[in-house]
């Protein structure tokens, strides 16, 4: 028999799929549609303190097999978080906060808020790259927001962070500093500008790309970070089959998180990748996908 | 150990793009080289995409950026190569600065988007629009009527002068005109959906609509539940990423579907508890 479970900061998962935050995750309906697909667990819309309406649309532009969007971190704010925990629970599927502040205190009052209604996990999302004052456009310290929220709550801290050159020492401080799991990556810096038009086509201007395309990047950073610390990993980047997810297990995952894939495949995208993991350790020879992790380090 | 199977088949979800032929969308420059109104209230837009997008088949619509304004979902009224045709009701921001834009310049457009929804069998059609619902049953004019099938086509509006030349274009596209408005000038003095008085429902293979939400609703209620599978209605909703991410196109409250991915068109049969509500 082939064991697909897999356990991420103590939380066990039945299988190692679950969303990227920014796929639905907001309304009861939009929750019962990631639900219905079969992910392992959910991971929320980034939550903000306030509500936040986000940018007006084009927010998203399909380019080849991949995606670049500017959404502007459209979510219904903190206070939606125990409606969709209760949604959520009913289904028994563990529930992972996304949040994000502009400042030590905004992360700390979104953790605690977080914390009380009874999700499972939170994840720090630091490397928001298309809102000012947001992630990548913040002046706080990567390891100083880990430290504070880690202090103050008592369920698992996983911190998302973006590619860049300093990756796997951004990781150290993370991990230093507390961080129970690495979230690797988030979409990367990115516009589209239309030759015709002459203009960017996303209202924002500038977004971040997603999908296929920066697949190679999540593996190598998920590989090196990986490589140097064994720590925990949760890989996000351009996972749309069964080979992509395995060969980010093999690197050092513990789990995924998809997106992209749900728009290139549809919501039957879980169980297909599911199938073919299935396929593979058969033929492998794999009894348990936990023996997968890392893999390619050996 | 759970079984593998279970974990896998707890829910059954079929990678629903594939099942149904749908293929991703693309971007491309649209150059406008015609913009003419039909009526008063419609305008018929003509552009030329500088790069094809995968073959559209109605209902499906793609969103439209016009640069320096927002993107919006808009109704593929013909499909040709890089033919790419709308009709557009100039009711915002954003539909009047396209109404308004000048021969040879560009907007934006990414799709298709939505499910296919296009009956193959031959016969005779009823169709039935609404205001700017009139592109979509355009495109599926073009699809299932030109030179293929018998098609009576209604076009409902408030006035005489709404309806202008609507009933020609009709014509072009091999269908029979029937106009309805709160006039004496219209053919049926009322509205599209009054058309369903005057015939037997049992002599169409097809029915399809796109109108506003209320004479959709009419059209639920009129219709009896024997041919409810025959019977295609196409619904509008607010679109934000037009590509089934972003949860804002939910259409029914307490229901998980949603315009882009679910539809926008839908068998009666498969939605009229929903639309009728608390009429039921």
């Amino acid at each position: 028999m082939t064991c697909l479970k897999t356990r991420v900061t103590g939380i066990e998962l039945r299988h190692p799929i679950m969303n990227a935050s920014g796929v639905l995750a907001l309304s009861e309906e939009a929750l019962e549609k990631l639900i219905e697909s079969n992910v392992s667990a959910i991971v929320t819309k980034t939550l903000t303190l306030k509500p936040r309406e986000g940018y007006p649309p084009p927010i998203i532009v399909p380019i080849g097999n991949g995606l670049v969007n500017a959404v502007g971190l459209a979510n219904p704010g903190i206070d939606a978080l125990p409606f969709i925990v209760d949604t959520v629970k009913k289904e028994t599927l563990p529930v992972i906060a996304s949040i994000g502040g502009k400042n030590i205190d905004e992360y700390l009052a979104l953790a605690v808020k977080a914390e009380e209604a009874g999700v499972d996990a939170i994840e720090l999302n630091l490397s928001c790259p298309n809102v000012l004052g947001y992630g990548l456009h913040s002046n706080i310290d990567t390891g100083d927001i880990v430290k504070n929220v880690k202090g103050s709550v008592k369920i698992p801290v996983w911190a998302k962070l973006g590619f860049s050159k300093d990756i796997v020492e951004e990781a150290g401080k993370a991990l230093s500093n507390g961080a129970d799991a690495l979230v690797l990556i988030n979409t990367l810096p990115a516009t589209v500008i239309d030759v015709y038009a002459m203009k960017p086509v996303l209202s924002n201007k500038v977004g971040g790309l997603s999908g296929p395309p920066i697949h190679p990047i999540m593996l190598y950073t998920v590989y090196t970070v990986y490589r140097e610390y064994k720590c925990e990993i949760i890989g996000v980047g351009g996972v749309t089959d069964w080979a992509s997810t395995i060969d980010t297990i093999l690197a050092g995952a513990r789990a995924v998180q998809i997106a992209t894939a749900f728009y290139l495949k549809g919501y039957g995208v879980v169980n297909e990748i599911l199938n073919g993991i299935k396929k593979y350790m058969e033929e492998q020879g794999i009894k348990h996908l936990e023996e997968l992790i890392g893999k390619a380090h050996d | 150990m759970e079984n593998i199977e279970n974990v896998i088949k707890h829910y059954k979800t079929e990678t629903n793009h594939y099942k149904n032929g749908l293929i991703k969308a693309k971007y491309t420059s649209a150059k406008i080289y015609s913009i003419k109104p039909l009526s008063k209230t419609l305008y018929l837009v003509k552009t030329i995409t500088k790069n094809e997008i995968p073959d559209p088949k109605p209902p499906q619509f793609v969103m439209t950026w016009i640069p320096g304004a927002e993107a919006i979902p808009l109704s593929i009224a013909w499909y040709d190569r890089d033919e790419l045709w709308f009709i557009v009701k100039p009711v915002g921001e954003t539909t009047n600065k396209l109404v308004k834009m000048q021969k040879n310049t560009y907007i934006g457009v990414y799709g298709p988007l939505g499910k296919p929804l296009l009956p193959m069998s031959r016969g005779k059609y009823l169709l039935l629009a609404g205001g700017s619902g009139l592109a979509v049953i355009t495109h599926y004019m073009q699809k299932i009527c030109l030179g293929k099938n018998y098609c009576e086509t209604v076009y409902g509006a408030w006035s005489p002068e709404e309806v202008g030349i609507i009933p020609d274009y009709i014509r072009k596209l091999g269908g029979k005109p029937v106009t309805a408005c709160l006039d004496n000038e219209c053919d049926i003095n009322g509205l599209a959906t009054d058309y369903l008085d005057y015939v037997d429902i049992e002599n169409y293979n097809y029915i399809i609509a796109c109108g506003p939400l209320g004479m959709l609703r009419e059209i639920a209620s009129r219709i009896n539940n024997r041919y409810h599978d025959k019977v295609i209605l196409v619904l509008e909703s607010m679109v934000k990423c037009g590509l089934g991410l972003c949860g804002s196109c939910r259409i029914f409250p307490g229901k998980n579907i949603f315009l882009c991915i679910d539809g926008p068109g839908f068998y009666l049969k498969d939605i009229r508890e929903y639309l009728l509500g608390d009429e039921e």
